[in-house]
């Protein structure tokens, strides 16, 4: 009798496990099936079958990061798209920029050749030919700039360096312009802040806010530049008391050739902003500005202090 | 074609106080495209956090839908919400919420144990690194500032790898040089990992610091 009990559970127990062993088996024969059955899904780019992910299963994971994975490749897809858009819209910006001044020139040549001048007037169109010349030239220049931080061809040498010196010649070169205007600078730096940053780049950067400023800013404004270390960034300031940007302005003005309405007689052709930020993005940090119309403007430049 | 990250349709959460209705949500139509940062500005009461709730799956909407990442998280049940949640979404809140009885390292890696997946070391050392707090790595929560308790719980939401990161007033706390801060870091993790983020704040200037603000009042979008 007993013995009849044993056989009857060991058996129990031997059919159990092989009914567990079966299952397990075909467990992993659907994992494999559903793997893929998934991956070609994937490998012919087209969407893959819906199934239920939300499990707690080891296929319910796995597919879950497939899935993951079929996204970041079709946005990286998508991204490549957009990049090549873009660079054909920046192609199309330049031949756009460039063929006004150039078709002045031709212009003020043609009116050159002609024998009916008079000497002073000749000196004149020459002159406007020289004008037309030169912001022919800062807008090649500018373009190739713009060029390599928009292709990545730019290589950044990020140092850890005195910021101080890199402030000192932005604010160097823009000194001339503020002396015609009377314009006050005030500079609030600490000789000894050190900060990891492209010195080249990052001047360009600051320099061209400090030349906006100035540009904005009536005669006898002044402007103030500070910078101050934060537990992760650098925060460096560009005040000035000019005519301020309004609210709904505020984005757009990092934009590509965008001017604002009413300076386009000032020189310039809308593109230090977008320069600086994209100096500013490439070295991980960022820009803010704060700004209300006839309170002047302050723009924030963000830096990581450790390389991010 | 478009791709949403996030998508929600005539999205509506009514809760009954008594004999009144109160009306969280009110037919929202919210979008977050890939890759975007989105911040949600609105006064306490405006729905803001509502919304964040309901497109992280930690709610269920009266009546709408919400999309995230294709998948309709409305009429799913709850079980398979948290799950969906645990992969592919990384939240931050005001109050950090780490726990107190496990080191920075612990509470990182929690999320992953829970979802029994193996740890990236690699990625968890380099998010560490970039947050700036590889030294911060066996401390305990309670000797670390608010800035960086904050980043650790930053680090802990971006771990799991997560399509889409939610952070409710995750500056609340802080003070303003701290939440610059804080925010800065996030936005360039966020896009160094091409993660949709949407954050919600009350601050204005933090909310300038996104690349769209939608505002929000008594239960609806009504700008952006």
């Amino acid at each position: 009798m007993a013995e009849i009990v044993i056989i009857a559970v060991l058996f129990t127990g031997a059919a159990a496990l092989g009914i567990k062993y079966l299952r397990m088996k075909q467990d992993i024969y659907d994992f494999g099936t559903y793997l893929d059955e998934c991956l070609d899904q994937m490998i012919a780019g087209k969407e893959m079958r819906r199934m239920d992910e939300s499990e707690e299963s080891m296929w319910g994971r796995t597919y879950d990061k497939l899935k993951k994975l079929d996204y970041i490749w079709k946005k990286q897809n998508q991204k490549n798209i957009e990049e090549k858009k873009q660079m054909k819209e920046l192609i199309s910006d330049i031949s756009h920029q460039t063929r006004t001044p150039s078709a002045n020139m031709k212009l003020y040549l043609e009116i050159l050749t002609r024998e009916d001048l008079t000497e002073e007037e000749r000196r004149q169109f020459l002159r406007k030919i020289q004008l037309q010349e030169e912001k022919l030239e800062f807008l090649m220049e500018s373009l190739v700039k713009m060029s390599r931080l928009e292709t990545g061809v730019l290589t950044l040498h990020m140092e850890l360096q005195p910021f101080y010196e890199t402030l000192v010649r932005a604010v160097a070169a823009i000194v001339p312009k503020a002396e015609k205007k009377k314009i006050m600078i005030y500079v609030d730096c600490a000789e000894t802040l050190l900060l990891c940053h492209d010195r080249k780049w990052t001047e360009e950067a600051v320099f061209n806010l400090l030349d906006n400023a100035v540009k904005y800013t009536e005669p006898g404004g002044e402007i103030n530049i500070s910078a101050k270390e934060q537990e992760i960034y650098t925060k460096i300031s560009i005040r000035d008391t000019g005519k301020g940007i309004e609210q709904s302005r505020q984005a757009e003005i990092f934009q590509r050739f965008y001017r604002e309405p009413e300076v386009s007689q000032k020189e310039g052709i809308g593109i230090g902003l977008y320069l600086t930020r994209k100096i500013i993005t490439v070295q991980n940090g960022y820009i803010e500005v704060h700004s209300e119309p006839g309170k002047g403007a302050e723009f924030q430049i963000y830096l990581p202090r450790k390389e991010l | 074609m478009k791709q949403w990250m996030v998508k929600t349709r005539n999205l509506k959460k009514y809760y009954k106080q008594g004999n009144y209705i109160i009306k969280a949500l009110d037919g929202v139509d919210f979008q977050a495209e890939d890759g975007e940062f989105v911040s949600i500005i609105g006064k306490s009461g405006s729905g803001k956090s509502t919304l964040l709730y309901m497109i992280g799956g930690l709610d269920i909407p009266t009546e709408g839908d919400v999309f995230v990442g294709g998948k309709n998280l409305a009429g799913i049940s709850r079980e398979k919400l948290a799950v969906f949640r645990r992969r592919n979404v990384g939240f931050i809140f005001q109050s950090y919420n780490l726990v107190p009885d496990l080191n920075v390292y612990e509470n990182i890696i929690l999320p992953i144990e829970l979802d029994g997946a193996a740890v990236d070391e690699e990625l968890v050392d380099e998010l560490l690194d970039s947050l700036q707090l590889l030294d911060k790595k066996e401390a305990m929560p309670n000797t670390l500032s608010g800035g960086q308790q904050q980043r650790a719980a930053i680090a802990r939401a971006l771990a799991i790898k997560p399509l889409l990161v939610l952070a409710d007033e995750p500056t609340g706390n802080l003070d303003t040089g701290t939440s610059h801060d804080v925010i800065g870091l996030l936005r360039t993790m966020a896009k160094r990992f091409q993660q949709t983020l949407v954050v919600i704040t009350h601050d204005q200037d933090i909310a300038q610091m996104a690349d769209r603000i939608v505002h929000m009042k008594d239960g609806k979008i009504v700008r952006g």
